[in-house]
């Protein structure tokens, strides 16, 4: 029998990297955004609103950004501004729009009014619903503190009056996607890369490692800065230039690069804007090498440079680095042979777990009677591993220190889109579920218990 | 008809269709007959305004493909490429079966709190429709709402009516208890659990190591104990309800803010089932009834757990490498004692050898013949022997007179029956000493002069010695491998290759040890002719072969002594290779 039944319901997976919001029951996410939130300052864009100031109360829980911003009373206090701006159609560049991601450097919220811009462009911008008539499925990340789900089933509940709430843990999720209810769920993020035991359809969560030196965003960072250092200048954004195509003359069909000159861009733009273009390099030149790295080997440096062009016009001629790159998630030590000026981009990077030991470790924490089902369970998902030979490599690592006997199978969808959105189709794949339907947490339930009772009803 | 006319632009002659008035005619023809298709009308059309009205009825009443009944001048128009039929036939009326989908709000009866979300249901628009209000207002509490309960076959809904995947829900009967039971039967349990252990041990029959083993297990403070609250338990049951008796993740959400000490997933186990042991006895009417429950008839046992685990855990630790490397720690261990066992087999071959001194001597130097029969002569006994073949009682004593050499061969062969060792043996003994000897290349002297009887006599002796040793290691071999200390290994041909491998000794003795120690084939450094026979002993050590004699043979065929030494030095020149390539070997295993 088809368990299947369609409650309309909208699955939306908040990343660090990035947000997929859709109806559950489809196969790919309707609405893919960077989730980077820019806000404008109070002096300019928009009417500034001073009683802002005063509607919200001095303790308000909402309120995590940090005391000294909120002293100089800089940023918006609520989302209803339309200073907030979020990238995905509109990918502008403004004046003093700081853009910051509403979890910290740690991928723990911390920056609900983001979120809130967030959850307003998807209801409103992208799938443009009633909300009251659509319950929701929310992934959040494995550690979520218990404040964090109370404050965000509080905002989705009073804000966009939704009839239930679901909140399904990422490695549950994506485990769920390849069809299992155990398995050990190595997701390879934006800001982490975590590795997490799933026993039965319930996430361990001391069985949970995360590892920044191995997330997308350090691997992103590393390569602009090999780019630039390389370069031995910054990389150019798109909005930094003016192109114009020569016609006559000698320089007939070139382009002419015209510098603008934009002062009041802020720094959070202008570095989001090279994170994306040294995240297309790292997409189109880093390869990861299907043995591990050694770079005394000869062949390997005899390896002929690839170029990537930068939007500019200007090319990078790339060399061995594009192997040492995302080699860096199989032997963080390797990121020493970059020779980056300046401070690690991660604390203490090279002295990181791997990902394979990373697995190990996880699994050495589940309960022993749980081990032989992970090591033969092991689901690769999330955009850091879009690496070719990402999934054999993880495979013969973990071999050699897997238990005699015992099946090593590494899982990993071959098809780009469903590896990257593992989480999100885990999490439309159960909300379809005509048995799911009772496990929702309804708008009665938080009024007759309380925000609390999200962590009973979503263990 | 008129088609040739068109063609040759001849005007048509219809002096009909003028006559009747051609407005009323007109209005009839634009007429699309119903049933017929709109391509086959329009190919059709045509040729109705030529004819008369009644084939364009007759195609009406009787569908396309039924052209004999049009008039003859219709037959070419109407004759179907395609059969028409499927065309023209009435339509099936799928209204009556048809089945649509509504958007409708349903309850789950799985969910406590009503919530109310809606889904696409089945629904038969013909016959259900007029009943639907009927059903949903006969529907009881919250469970049927309209338009859900209208099919019992509808998707999503039920026979009952209740949303069709309530039934799935399953949960685990996790025991509660009250306040009152709690006091009476499971508050005192902590102080009875230990006592209650040791019954149950016993009653089972188990030896006293293991019971020690299992006491010494008790004083681990894996398993101390430490006395659970109300509160506790009460906590430990709400989350068993919560996972559904997943102890792992129960044990793992496990909050310290909840419970004063960690707890293991044994201690909860033993927790758990103990109060639900109380329960069923408190709770049973009597006492066979409580006995009978699966929870009372197995008791958990957490030190067979914690063992059971801590086997697990050795098992899993039991990596994939650690067990490669261990496996080619094995495999080189085996090599080893083979080599070994190669060497003491090799170093048995040479003592063989190096205990014919005499032999070893006469080759170091280029034989002269002189020395050789100096050698051989000394050999011989100066004083007459008592010869039977003398004496003239033999019956084939030819008359007339002989010289005495004539004999020396048959005196000779009488003196080697008689001083061979094992003379006793008879004559497959003989035969066989015979054989060997001839197999060096040394068939009875054909001129029996002092030295070369003399020389003919000590080799035969000399086999003789050789033969009777090598039976005795043979046995004794045969006797270790029997008792499993050694592998069984290929002995030489047994016939006179002792000889053979004392003239292949190496001129300097310590070439020879090294190579004679770590030749890998387990016989003493031979040259070509050792290489021969590795292939080709694989055949019973009784059993002649090829092996040494052959390459022996060669030598000999090539023009007897001198020729041999000749060779010599070539297969030295061999062996030292050999050795050195040994050599190495050895120090790469000392490595």
């Amino acid at each position: 029998m088809y368990g299947g039944d369609e409650v309309s319901a909208i699955v939306m997976d908040v990343g660090t990297h990035s947000v997929k919001a859709g109806y559950a029951g489809q196969d790919t996410p309707s609405a893919v955004f960077s989730s980077s939130v820019g806000r404008g300052t109070g002096q300019l864009g928009g009417p500034s609103k001073d009683s802002d100031a005063e509607m919200k109360d001095a303790d308000d829980p909402h309120d995590m950004k940090p005391k000294s911003i909120q002293n100089t009373n800089i940023f918006r206090k609520s989302p209803q501004d339309k200073d907030f701006f979020v990238v995905d159609s509109d990918n502008i560049r403004r004046d003093d729009v700081e853009y910051c991601s509403p979890f910290n450097a740690d991928g723990v919220l911390d920056d609900l009014d983001a979120y809130e811009a967030i959850c307003d462009h998807v209801f409103r911008g992208r799938l443009c619903v009633q909300t009251a008539e659509h319950p929701i499925l929310l992934s959040e990340p494995v550690l979520t503190p218990e404040a964090n789900r109370e404050k965000i089933v509080e905002l989705l509940f009073e804000k966009y009056k939704l009839p239930a709430v679901f909140l399904g843990k990422n490695p549950v999720l994506s485990c769920f996607a390849s069809g299992k209810a155990t398995g050990l769920s190595v997701d390879v993020g934006g800001r982490a890369a975590t590795t997490c035991a799933v026993h039965e359809g319930y996430a361990l969560v001391k069985s949970v490692i995360q590892s920044k030196a191995l997330g997308g965003d350090c691997l992103t960072e590393t390569t602009l800065r090999y780019m630039e250092e390389k370069m031995k200048n910054e990389v150019k954004p798109r909005y930094a230039f003016k192109k114009k195509l020569q016609t006559g003359g000698k320089n007939d069909g070139e382009f002419k690069i015209e510098n603008l000159s934009f002062p009041k861009t802020s720094k959070s733009y202008n570095l989001l804007k090279r994170h994306q273009i040294a995240e297309d390099a790292k997409a189109s030149v880093m390869r990861l090498s299907d043995v591990r790295l050694d770079l005394k080997n000869s062949e390997i440096n005899q390896m002929p440079t690839v170029q990537y062009e930068l939007p500019d016009g200007n090319t990078i001629e790339v060399g061995v680095e594009r192997f040492i790159v995302p080699e860096i998630m199989f032997n963080p030590a390797i990121v020493d042979e970059l020779k980056l000026k300046g401070p690690p981009v991660v604390d203490d990077m090279q002295n990181a777990m791997s990902l394979p030991a990373q697995v190990l470790a996880s699994i050495q924490n589940a309960d022993v009677d749980a081990r032989k089902d992970l090591f033969g369970n092991v689901i690769l998902t999330g955009g850091g591993t879009m690496f070719v030979n990402c999934k054999e490599r993880l495979e013969s690592a973990i071999f050699d220190h897997a238990p005699q006997n015992v099946k090593t199978k590494v899982t990993a969808s071959q098809n780009a889109v469903e590896r990257r959105f593992a989480t999100w189709i885990g999490g439309s794949i159960l909300a379809s579920l005509g048995s799911f339907q009772q496990m929702w947490m309804s708008k009665a339930e938080y009024d007759e218990y309380g925000v609390s009772h999200i962590h009973k009803k979503c263990p | 008809m008129s088609d040739f006319k068109d063609m040759l632009g001849i005007p048509r002659e219809n002096p009909n269709a003028n006559a009747s008035g051609l407005g009323t005619k007109k209005s009839k023809k634009e007429v699309k007959p119903k049933g017929m298709s709109r391509e086959v009308w329009q190919i059709v059309r045509g040729n109705q305004s030529s004819h008369s009205q009644g084939g364009m009825q007759g195609l009406h009443a009787q569908g396309g493909g039924e052209d004999k009944a049009n008039g003859g001048g219709m037959v070419d128009a109407l004759v179907p490429l395609v059969p028409t039929h499927a065309g023209l036939k009435t339509k099936r009326k799928v209204s009556a079966r048809k089945v649509s989908w509504s958007w409708q709000p349903f309850r789950n009866s799985a969910r406590t709190d009503g919530l109310m979300l809606k889904h696409w249901v089945k629904k038969n628009i013909g016959a259900a429709a007029a009943t639907g209000g009927k059903d949903g207002a006969a529907g009881t509490g919250g469970k049927l709402l309209p338009g859900t309960g209208l099919e019992a076959t509808g998707y999503g809904v039920d026979i009952g009516g209740d949303y069709a995947f309530a039934k799935y829900n399953k949960k685990v009967e996790v025991p509660e208890f009250t306040e009152r039971e709690y006091e009476r039967w499971i508050a005192n349990l902590d102080s009875k659990e230990t006592k209650a252990e040791k019954p149950s041990e016993n009653d089972t029959n188990e030896n006293d190591e293991n019971q020690e083993n299992k006491e010494s297990l008790m004083n681990d403070d894996r398993l101390a104990f430490k006395p659970w609250s109300k509160e506790e338990t009460e906590y430990l049951f709400e989350m068993l309800r919560r996972f559904d008796l997943r102890f792992i993740v129960a044990k793992d959400r496990w909050s310290s803010t909840a419970s004063p000490c960690e707890r293991s997933i044994e201690d909860m186990k033993t927790r758990y089932y103990e109060v639900c042991r109380a329960l069923v006895r408190a709770r049973a009417s009597n006492k066979e009834e409580a006995e009978a429950n699966l929870i009372c008839k197995t008791p958990f046992d957490p030190q067979h757990e914690l063992m059971r685990k801590e086997a697990l855990e050795t098992l899993l630790a039991r990596t994939n490498v650690a067990h490669k490397e261990e496996a080619d720690i094995l495999a080189q261990v085996k090599k080893i004692e083979s080599d070994r066992r190669a060497e003491t087999h090799a170093l048995l071959q040479r003592q063989q050898a190096v205990f014919a001194p005499n032999r070893f001597a006469a080759h170091e130097k280029r034989a002269k013949i002189e020395e050789i029969r100096k050698d051989f002569e000394s050999d011989m006994p100066h004083h007459g022997v008592p010869c039977t073949t003398t004496q003239t009682s033999r019956d084939d004593v030819q008359p007339g007179v002989y010289p005495r050499s004539q004999r020396a061969v048959e005196v000779a062969a009488e003196i080697a029956g008689r001083d061979a060792p094992n003379s006793g043996l008879g004559p497959r003994y003989a035969k066989r000493l015979d054989q060997s000897v001839e197999e060096l290349g040394c068939p009875e002297p054909r001129n029996g002069t002092k030295a070369a009887v003399a020389g003919w006599l000590r080799l035969r002796k000399q086999c003789g010695v050789y033969l009777t040793l090598r039976k005795q290691i043979a046995s004794a071999h045969e006797k270790l491998v029997q008792a499993g200390k050694a592998v069984a290994i290929q002995l030489p041909p047994a016939t006179a290759s002792g000889p053979a491998l004392g003239a292949n000794v190496p001129q300097t003795p310590t070439t020879a040890d090294r190579g004679g120690f770590s030749n890998m084939d387990g016989f003493p450094a031979a040259g070509a002719s050792m290489k021969q026979q590795t292939i080709a002993d694989r055949k019973p050590p009784g059993q002649k072969t090829g092996g040494l004699n052959i390459g022996f043979r060669d030598t000999e065929e090539k023009g007897g002594k001198a020729e041999k030494e000749k060779a010599k030095p070539k297969k030295a020149e061999k062996r030292k290779a050999e050795t050195t390539g040994a050599g190495t070997r050895k120090k790469l295993r000392k490595k």
